[in-house]
């Protein structure tokens, strides 16, 4: 791999870690460990520009050193982050490559959903599906509403064009 | 691109490691019940204090049995000189001293009594008059010498039982533990009917604290002993009459005033024992016991309050 | 990257996914019943068992706890310790229990059973 795509996935990388870790100081609410899914930005990015695997690398990257640095690791948080990013990266994969109807704004929004519901499967089983159930629609809303501004967010910075420059001019 | 990021990057690495979202929290079982700390700030190693010191403190207050360290049990089995460990020492010095005043309804030579009571509603039958008297003669007729260096004598055949105190004494020892730390986060309860509460961890910092006795109503507080004595959970109903395990210590009878009485004090085994003492006082008197001793009251009558001091807001959900 | 069709579809996606969150909010603030309650029997800090009282079911349970076994039944919503090793047997006559947040508590066993009503609001309660 080009020395300049490793340094862009670096980037790309901190910057995921660096929102994953800004994000998790808001208290989430009802379901502990329900966060609100903005690093899907990056991944997002990544996903769209420079490839599936790249993107499997940041988003396993971000669970693990977030959950290093916040001292969460193999808690019942790190496994809710850890499925979460795993099923949303999944499900948007799949409308990216195969269901190429949505934009990115459309794949986004089920992303974060997915996001959500991943974490919330391991909640209930950790706290129980009765008391889970009952925060599952808000949680869903305003997963729904993060998704569209975080899809916005992503369409905003490719549309800028930073990426795809780094990747004509060393051609990547 | 990359320089620019990397200083936010370390500034909020360094941040974080002031993390706010700590929740340390552990269930123990002492006293006969379970003790839940949960602490929103600190390590898990701060943990050892209840893993050790309170483990040993509930070993010491145990009257069922004998167990690794000299104890209540040891005591009230026999009438020579026992050497204490001192926790336990001054507590029963407290709670022998505080007999006369404002708690004229406690006394903790209640155990063999007590004990007897329980037998006895435990299979559906009230005392007999006789067994009380003797219990009560017994009571009369004993006492604690207490002698130097952390020794005590018991006199006479009544037994100990500090089941009315242990719980408020730990939450003491726990508060004076967290403050060295210098803590204030943190809410430890103990059976639900001793509370110590620190500050939370919100903005206001109040706890929401739901009142069994009650339909949908809770407290909010901070900062404070919360203890209650209620007939609810150990009660017996024989006929119309309910009795409690709580024992009226100069009629012998376990029927009392009121069916619960909450407590909101600065002092863990203060509370507790007001809170049992007062299960026997009339409204009034416990009027009089608030002005004299500092503590707030909530008294419940089949499931209504009859009487609550006006600094506390009782909410409904 | 978006085009007008590709919009179009989001905007569905999007309002569709809206309306069934919306409708299943309704549906499960409509539902949620006060005494909708849930029983958690836990061992040492282990929960070992989760069971939804508001079903009324007739069932029998046999939990290990520290030092022996419990046998614990629930019954027309309402859940009790019918027999266990324990010396004090506090447990067993505490009978059955269908309030919520008063725990049945085998101190013996390391045995705790919590009533709980679904949410979290409380940070304790005080009684008993």
């Amino acid at each position: 791999m080009k020395v300049q795509k490793i340094a862009l996935l670096g980037v790309l990388t901190a910057a995921t870690i660096v929102i994953a870790i800004a994000e998790s100081f808001i208290p989430s609410i009802g379901i502990p460990g329900v966060k609100l899914g903005l690093a899907n930005i990056m991944i997002l990015i990544t996903l769209y520009e420079l490839g599936i695997l790249e993107a499997l690398g940041i988003n396993v990257a971000r669970v693990l050193v977030v959950s290093l640095v916040r001292g969460t690791f193999l808690s019942m948080g790190f496994l809710m982050s850890l499925t979460g990013a795993v099923f949303s990266l999944a499900i948007m994969i799949v409308f990216y490559l195969l269901i190429k109807k949505f934009s990115i704004i459309g794949v986004s929004v089920v992303g974060s959903l997915f996001h959500v519901f991943g974490q919330i499967l391991v909640a209930m089983f950790y706290l129980g599906t009765a008391y889970v159930i009952y925060y599952l629609p808000v949680i869903a809303i305003s997963a729904i509403i993060t998704g569209v501004l975080v899809g916005i967010t992503a369409k905003l910075i490719i549309k800028t064009g930073v990426i795809k420059k780094q990747k004509e001019r060393y051609n990547f | 691109m990359n320089k620019k990021l990397l200083i936010p990057f370390i500034a909020l690495l360094s941040l974080s490691s002031c993390s706010n979202n700590v929740e340390l929290s552990n269930r123990y079982f002492y006293f006969d019940t379970f003790l839940d700390v949960k602490m929103f700030e600190g390590r898990e190693s701060d943990m050892s204090f209840f893993t050790n010191d309170m483990r040993e403190y509930d070993a010491l207050c145990d009257n069922y049995q004998a167990r690794d360290l000299t104890n209540i049990y040891t005591i009230n089995h026999t009438n020579e000189d026992v050497v204490l460990d001192s926790r336990l020492y001054y507590l029963l010095q407290e709670a022998s001293a505080i007999q006369s005043d404002e708690a004229n309804y406690f006394n903790y030579l209640c155990g063999s009594l007590a004990k007897k009571w329980k037998n006895a509603l435990n299979s559906q039958q009230i005392l007999d008059e006789n067994e009380i008297n003797n219990e009560l003669e017994k009571m009369n007729n004993s006492s604690i010498i207490f002698k130097d260096q952390c020794t005590v004598q018991r006199v006479g055949e009544a037994e100990i039982d500090l089941g009315a105190v242990a719980k408020g004494f730990a939450l003491d020892l726990a508060k004076g533990y967290f403050s060295r730390l210098n803590y204030k986060k943190y809410i430890v309860n103990a059976g639900n009917s001793s509370i110590l509460l620190g500050e939370k961890n919100t903005n206001d910092g109040l706890f929401n604290i739901r009142i069994d006795d009650l339909e949908n109503s809770y407290l909010k507080l901070k900062n404070c002993f919360v203890s209650t004595s209620s007939i609810s959970v150990q009660g017996v109903t024989i006929g119309n009459v309910t009795y409690s395990h709580i024992i009226n210590p100069i009629t012998g009878s376990a029927i009392n005033e009121n069916d619960a009485v909450i407590v909101i004090s600065d002092n863990g085994w203060y509370g507790d024992i007001m809170s049992t003492s007062m299960m026997m006082n009339t409204i009034e008197e416990i009027k009089a016991i608030e002005l004299k001793c500092g503590i707030k009251a909530i008294v419940i009558r089949e499931h209504k309050i009859v009487y609550k001091n006006e600094s506390i807001e009782v909410y409904h959900r | 990257m978006i085009d007008k069709k590709t919009l179009r579809n989001d905007l569905i996606l999007i309002l569709s996914l809206f309306v069934v969150a919306a409708i299943a909010l309704v549906v499960i603030i409509s539902t949620r019943r006060k005494d909708n309650l849930v029983a958690r029997i836990s061992v040492q800090n282990n929960v070992v068992e989760v069971i939804d009282l508001s079903k009324k079911e007739d069932n029998d349970y046999y939990i290990d706890g520290l030092k022996g076994q419990l046998h614990i039944h629930t019954h027309d919503g309402a859940i009790a310790v019918v027999e266990s090793n324990c010396p004090h047997q506090d447990c067993v006559h505490m009978g059955y229990v269908n309030t919520s947040g008063r725990p049945i508590i085998c101190a013996y066993n390391a045995v705790y059973i919590s009533i709980e009503g679904g949410d979290d609001f409380y940070d304790a309660g005080i009684g008993g």
